[in-house]
């Protein structure tokens, strides 16, 4: 009997319901602080990204690999310099708008230096990298400071993955000396000729700007990160192109065909490193579709594609708009959790059948993470995990308790029937009792006594038989579960057919018998319901009325501790019915108030009515009114 | 043992000598025949009138009003009908809406029944007294003669009321009597209601205080100081 569940066990049930969510809620919250869905919201930051539309292959990065068989054919290890300057050289030729070695000087030779340096000095916007973390490789002798930046990259710790960026450090060695990555040495290489200076930013002071482009600072909170991140120096979350050829890639034999080369070089970047597994290990990424599709987990890349990404980066940021990933402050962050934890706690959760629930939870589950994929196509890198297991964890929550509430209510309503079925036997048999025995035995009596006519005799008989025969149709129309039976707290029922007034007045007895605290000291009950026309009223809404009744009553009999007189009245005024319920309790305690006011509210509006409480503040007690419109009146 | 002079000063009424009629509802032949006898006896003068069914009962009361009205519940609606204590309910409700002044004895196995209509039975001006079909000749008969005296008894119906429970307009009837001190008149005049309507209101209040006339005889005492010994006694009136 779902619609049977009164106003208290509603709001009780209601708190039950919510108590547990309120749990899940703190739980994941608690999980999230410590870090526990940290990988979870990795996962799914990498997922997001490499699902994006894939990027076309960069028109200003081009880069320029040496393989081991280049290595080889170059002359091994060390790689000789000269060599490295003839690649330059090659390069040149084709007018690229800047080169960047990202070759570091461990891997070099001796011979040849002075023609590598002189090719430094003699291009302005030919850079050259080093490494300034820990330990460090330092960059050719005699290369000049500005044309120099820092290769080193941070992999999270967690897994090894790659997601961020430095942007610049300060050099380990040397506190006062803050240097730049090589892709931004690259980047305003690239960018200062076209009129974008690079400079501190102007809304934090601490992030780089090149021309208005500012570009966000990373924290070690930012996004799923939880604090255990390394945050030193200036980082950004890194943006990596998608797809499976997000730059293109020259080989150092492709260098000698000018038809081909001379398209990919003239006005772009050229980025010159080593793809070599054995001397550099690769990087590992989820965050890009490769040649297997989107789907495919444990891409590598070389460093020199890193450097390529970043230094995109930086100049789509700055020329095309291409945003940075950003990030929510953790207020913000939390705030959304919470509030996908509480669209999933008063919304669905009021839902019985598991496949509603199943149905409602699927769909809040795809709107957040259709919210989540949109959000990364416009840049911002938002809570996808937390949400998502608190919907989960409050669908199967929602079911559990859905069960549990059913076998209660199943196991009650056994309860029910066994004792409704003592009582229709205690019942019968003292109807049979006081009525056909006795006439039996009366009859038995006089055919003892005297010579009965058999007509009279017979007549009497089939009286009898009559009789017991009455005995079942009354016990069926009584003792027996209809559609409009009604059962009030206390498992009275009554049968809703009845006229509403006389229903009312069963109610009001029914719920005074009841032993609550607040009854015990009523001298006076008085009550008084006047008929009505009742035509609008179906079923439900009488149960709804009686319901309420009860309700009123109960709540006087829970909190109008020492109330001696109880009062309720329902009266035709005008063309409204008014059902008015009095006390002359303690009055209206803090905390009284909410409870079934709500409900009240509820069956007031259903009937096109009012309902209004007050705390009578001259005398003692409280009030409460309920009244509908008698709409055929 | 009740006898066939108890009446009350200030409702009851005088036997009547001239003929009364009774109208007696019962589908059971075998009871009818009984009570009849028992009526007979007891009112030698009555003219008795009898209806098997709700229609039947409803046909004599349009042509003539009976000075009472003895209802078994379970009754059928029609001729070949199934008796049905919901019949007997709605005819009930029916009778007491279109005749408050009928004075009325039920005579039933199931007067538990009756809680459904105690609205009406507590709005009804005429008598209206119940007898359980178990009980003896001789207090039934007492209950007929409360109902012609337009009593009200109650006292059977299990689980009509929790205890004390009033209409709000006795309460105030009480406490001008007892309060304030007032007569019937007086009352009546506070109230804007007849004195008729105090003395009905009256009668329910010793019905729902346990007041009958068997007590007030055996014990010689005044009716209204009963009710107020009483009334106190419950904390009705403080």
């Amino acid at each position: 009997m779902p619609q049977d569940i009164s106003f208290t066990k509603r709001v009780s049930d209601l708190f039950l319901r919510v108590l547990p969510g309120l749990g899940v809620t703190g739980l994941i919250l608690s999980a999230r602080i410590f870090g526990l869905l940290e990988p979870l919201e990795l996962f799914a930051f990498d997922l997001l990204l490499r699902l994006r539309p894939y990027d076309p292959p960069s028109e200003r990065v081009t880069i320029v690999k040496i393989d081991e068989a280049d290595v080889e054919a170059l002359g091994g290890y060390p790689i000789p310099q000269d060599a490295v300057a003839d690649v330059i050289q090659q390069v040149q030729q084709y007018e690229p708008a800047a080169v960047g070695v990202n070759i570091l000087s461990d891997l070099l030779g001796e011979a040849g230096s002075e023609q590598l340096i002189e090719k430094f000095q003699a291009t302005p916007t030919l850079l050259a990298a080093d490494k300034i973390l820990l330990p460090q490789v330092a960059p050719l002798n005699g290369t000049p400071p500005e044309q120099v930046g820092f290769s080193d990259i941070y992999v999270d710790n967690q897994d090894s993955h790659l997601r961020r960026i430095l942007l610049g450090a300060t050099d380990p060695l040397n506190t006062k000396a803050f240097k730049f990555s090589f892709a931004v040495r690259l980047a305003q290489a690239y960018l200062e000729p076209r009129g974008h200076a690079l400079d501190n930013g102007i809304v934090n002071p601490a992030a780089m700007r090149f021309g208005d482009t500012e570009l966000p600072l990373l924290n070690s909170y930012s996004g799923g990160y939880v604090g255990r991140i390394d945050d030193r120096g200036v980082q950004a979350l890194m943006n990596f192109r998608n797809g499976p050829e997000p730059f293109p890639v020259l080989k150092l034999q492709d260098l000698s065909s000018a038809r081909q080369a001379a398209d990919l070089i003239a006005g772009r970047i050229v980025i010159v490193g080593v793809s070599d597994g054995d001397a550099r290990l690769p990087i590992k990424t989820d965050a890009i579709a490769n040649r297997w599709g989107s789907s495919a987990r444990g891409n590598t890349v070389d460093a020199v594609d890193i450097q390529a990404h970043a230094t995109s980066q930086i100049i789509s940021a700055t020329l095309d708009g291409r945003l940075f990933l950003r990030t929510w402050s953790e207020p913000w962050e939390y705030a959304w959790i919470l509030l996908w934890g509480t669209i999933g706690l008063t919304v669905w959760i009021q839902l019985i059948a598991p496949g509603r629930i199943l149905m409602y939870g699927l769909s809040t589950a795809i709107l957040l993470m259709g919210i989540s994929y949109m959000a990364i196509l416009i840049g911002y890198w938002i809570p996808l995990v937390p949400p998502l297991l608190l919907i989960v964890l409050n669908g199967f929550q929602c079911v559990i308790l859905n069960e549990y509430q059913g076998l209660q209510a199943r196991s009650r309503e056994r309860r029910r029937i066994a004792n409704e079925r003592q009582r229709t036997i205690k019942q019968a048999f003292n109807i049979i009792h006081n009525g056909p025995l006795q006439n039996l035995a009366s009859l038995m009596r006089s055919t003892q006594d005297e010579d009965i006519p058999k007509p009279n005799l017979v007549a009497q008989l089939i009286a009898l038989d009559a009789e017991i025969r009455q005995i079942s149709d009354y016990l069926i129309s009584e003792a027996f579960t209809k559609e409009s039976s009604f059962y009030l707290q206390n498992d009275t029922k009554l049968d809703l057919k009845l006229p509403l007034h006389d229903l009312f007045y069963q109610v009001f007895s029914k719920t005074l018998e009841r032993d609550l605290i607040g009854f015990r000291n009523i001298k006076i009950k008085m009550r008084s319901f006047e008929p009505m026309d009742e035509d609008n009223l179906d079923f439900d809404r009488k149960r709804e009325l009686c319901r309420f009744l009860e309700e009123m009553l109960c709540n006087i009999g829970k909190h109008a501790i020492g109330a001696s007189r109880v009062q309720a009245t329902g009266k035709i005024n005008d063309d409204s019915y008014v059902l008015r319920i009095e006390d002359n309790g303690p009055g209206l305690a803090s905390g009284r108030k909410g409870e079934g006011t709500k409900q009240a509210h509820s069956v007031a509006s259903r009937l096109g009515g009012a309902f209004r409480r007050q705390s009578n503040s001259d005398r003692k007690g409280t009030g409460c009114e309920l009244s509908w419109p008698l709409k055929s009146a | 043992m009740v006898t066939n002079n108890v009446s009350l000063s200030e409702i009851g009424q005088d036997l009547p000598k001239v003929a009364q009629m009774f109208l007696v509802v019962d589908d059971h032949d075998m009871v009818l025949d009984g009570t009849l006898n028992r009526l007979q006896s007891r009112y030698p003068n009555i003219d008795i009138v009898t209806a098997q069914t709700a229609d039947d009962a409803l046909k004599h009361l349009q042509s003539a009003a009976p000075d009472l009205l003895l209802l078994d519940l379970s009754i059928p609606q029609a001729e070949g009908g199934e008796a049905q204590v919901d019949v007997g309910l709605q005819l009930l409700r029916e009778l007491m809406t279109n005749y408050p002044e009928l004075n009325i004895t039920v005579q039933s196995s199931y007067v538990k029944a009756l809680v459904r209509v105690v609205h009406n039975i507590e709005s009804h001006a005429g008598g209206f007294t119940v007898a359980n079909k178990t009980l003896p000749a001789q207090e039934m008969l007492a209950r007929v003669d409360w109902a012609l005296q337009g009593l009200t008894h109650t006292k059977d119906i299990d689980g009509m009321r929790a205890g004390l429970e009033i209409k709000p307009e006795w309460f105030e009837v009480l406490h001008l009597a007892f309060k304030a001190g007032l007569q019937d008149k007086a009352i009546a005049q506070r109230m804007s209601i007849s004195e008729r309507t105090v003395r009905l209101y009256w009668s329910k209040v010793y019905d729902v205080l346990g007041i009958y006339p068997e007590d007030g005889r055996r014990d010689g005492k005044n009716i209204r100081i009963q009710t107020e010994i009483k009334a106190r006694e419950l904390g009705l009136i403080d």
